[in-house]
C-alpha cells in the first residue's frame, strides 16, 4: 500500500466514519468547463468499477461532455436543484477537472449553480477531493497559490497532489513536456490515478476506522 | 516588453479580477497574466460605488498584484466617476513603456561596462 501518497497519509491520520453498514461507497463526481472534461467519461468508468456514482456538471462543462451518449444506463445525472438530496446521499465528493474559475468561486463563497451550492453546504467530515486543470500560465499565477492555500486552511478540502502542501494534498496538473514550452498545459492527472488515490484512501479509512 | 490595457465599464469586471474569477476571454487573460509585465486598469463607476469599502478592498487586491490603476475622474458634479480620456490612458502607457525601456538600457549598459 502506497503510504507515501499524502492523500493516503491524511486518510490514516484523520479517519472518517462514512456509513454504518458496509456497502459500496457513494461518490459524487463533478466536472467543470475545461478541456480535461473530455476525460470525464473515463473517470466515470474508473470509479463505477468500485463505487456507486452520481454526476454533477457546471453549465460550461457541457460543451465538452455529451450527457446522453456518454454514460452507462442507471447513472444519475444532476443539473437542477437537488443539492440537499445529493448532500445526504454522497459519502465522498470528487471534482475533476476543477477549473480556475470554479476554484475562485469556491474561495469567494459564490454559489450560483448546483455544484457550488453543494460545495458550500458540504459536510466537512466527509472526504472531498479536487483535481485542478488549467493552463500552465494560470497554474503559475499568484491567484492559484492563494486560492489553494485558502482551500487548505478554510475549506478542509483534500486537493489531491503528488506534491505535499502542508496538511492538504493536491493532484497537481502535469506539465506536458512533449509539446514544447509554448504549448505547455497544466493537464489534469490521469483518471486512473485519481480513482486509485480516492479508493486507497477510502480503504484505509475503513481498515483503520471500521464501522 | 508587452503591455496590456483594459478599461472596465462596470464594477463587476474589477470584482472578477480581484477575486480571480475567469468566465470570459478578458478575465481569463488577466487570470493567466504574468505580472512582471505591466497591466493597466481604467475603471468607471458611480461615486457611491467608488467610495464603497468593497471597492477599496478590491483596489488593494489589484495593487498587491502589481496592476497599475488609472483612477477615474469625477463628472456630473461628482455623481459619477468616469474613465479618463483615451489620450490620457495612451500617454500613461507610453510613459511607462519608455521608462521601462530606459531602465532596460541602463541595466544592459551597466552589465556590459562591468564585464570590461
Amino acid at each position: 500500500m502506497d503510504c507515501s501518497n499524502p492523500a493516503i497519509t491524511k486518510a490514516m491520520s484523520e479517519g472518517v466514519r462514512l456509513h454504518t453498514v458496509p456497502r459500496m461507497p457513494r461518490i459524487l463526481l463533478a466536472a467543470c468547463g475545461c478541456i480535461d472534461a473530455l476525460k470525464f467519461r473515463l473517470l466515470c468508468q474508473e470509479f463505477s468499477g468500485w463505487a456507486k456514482i452520481s454526476v454533477v456538471f457546471t453549465k460550461s462543462s457541457l460543451r465538452f461532455i455529451d450527457t446522453e451518449s456518454l454514460f452507462p444506463k442507471g447513472l444519475n445525472v444532476y443539473r437542477s436543484n437537488s443539492a440537499n438530496e445529493l448532500l445526504q446521499w454522497a459519502d465522498i465528493m470528487v471534482i475533476a477537472p476543477l477549473s480556475a474559475h470554479t476554484l475562485a468561486k469556491i474561495v469567494g463563497g459564490i454559489c450560483d449553480d448546483l455544484l457550488t451550492r453543494i460545495v458550500q453546504a458540504w459536510d466537512r467530515k466527509k472526504p472531498f477531493y479536487v483535481a485542478p486543470s488549467m493552463h500552465l500560465f494560470m497554474w503559475k499565477n499568484p491567484f492559484t497559490e492563494r486560492h489553494l492555500k485558502c482551500i487548505e486552511e478554510e475549506h478542509d478540502i483534500t486537493i489531491i497532489t503528488r506534491k505535499e502542501r502542508g496538511s492538504m494534498t493536491v493532484i497537481e496538473p502535469q506539465e506536458d513536456e512533449d509539446k514544447g514550452e509554448e504549448c505547455e498545459i497544466g493537464a489534469m492527472v490521469e483518471p486512473s490515478e485519481i480513482s486509485y488515490t480516492v479508493k486507497i484512501a477510502h480503504e484505509i479509512i475503513l481498515t483503520y476506522y471500521p464501522c | 516588453m508587452l503591455l496590456f490595457s483594459a478599461s472596465f465599464a462596470f464594477i463587476h469586471g474589477r470584482h472578477e479580477i480581484a477575486g480571480g474569477l475567469c468566465d470570459d476571454l478578458l478575465t481569463t487573460i488577466v487570470r493567466a497574466w504574468d505580472y512582471r509585465k505591466p497591466l493597466f486598469v481604467a475603471p468607471s463607476m458611480s461615486t457611491c460605488i467608488w467610495r464603497n469599502s468593497f471597492t477599496e478592498e478590491h483596489l488593494g487586491e489589484i495593487d498587491g498584484l502589481g496592476i497599475m490603476l488609472i483612477p477615474p475622474v469625477p463628472v456630473n458634479g461628482d455623481l459619477e466617476r468616469a474613465m479618463v480620456e483615451p489620450a490620457t490612458i495612451i500617454s500613461r502607457v507610453k510613459a511607462s513603456y519608455k521608462k521601462q525601456k530606459m531602465e532596460q538600457k541602463e541595466g544592459s549598459s551597466s552589465t556590459s561596462s562591468g564585464q570590461v
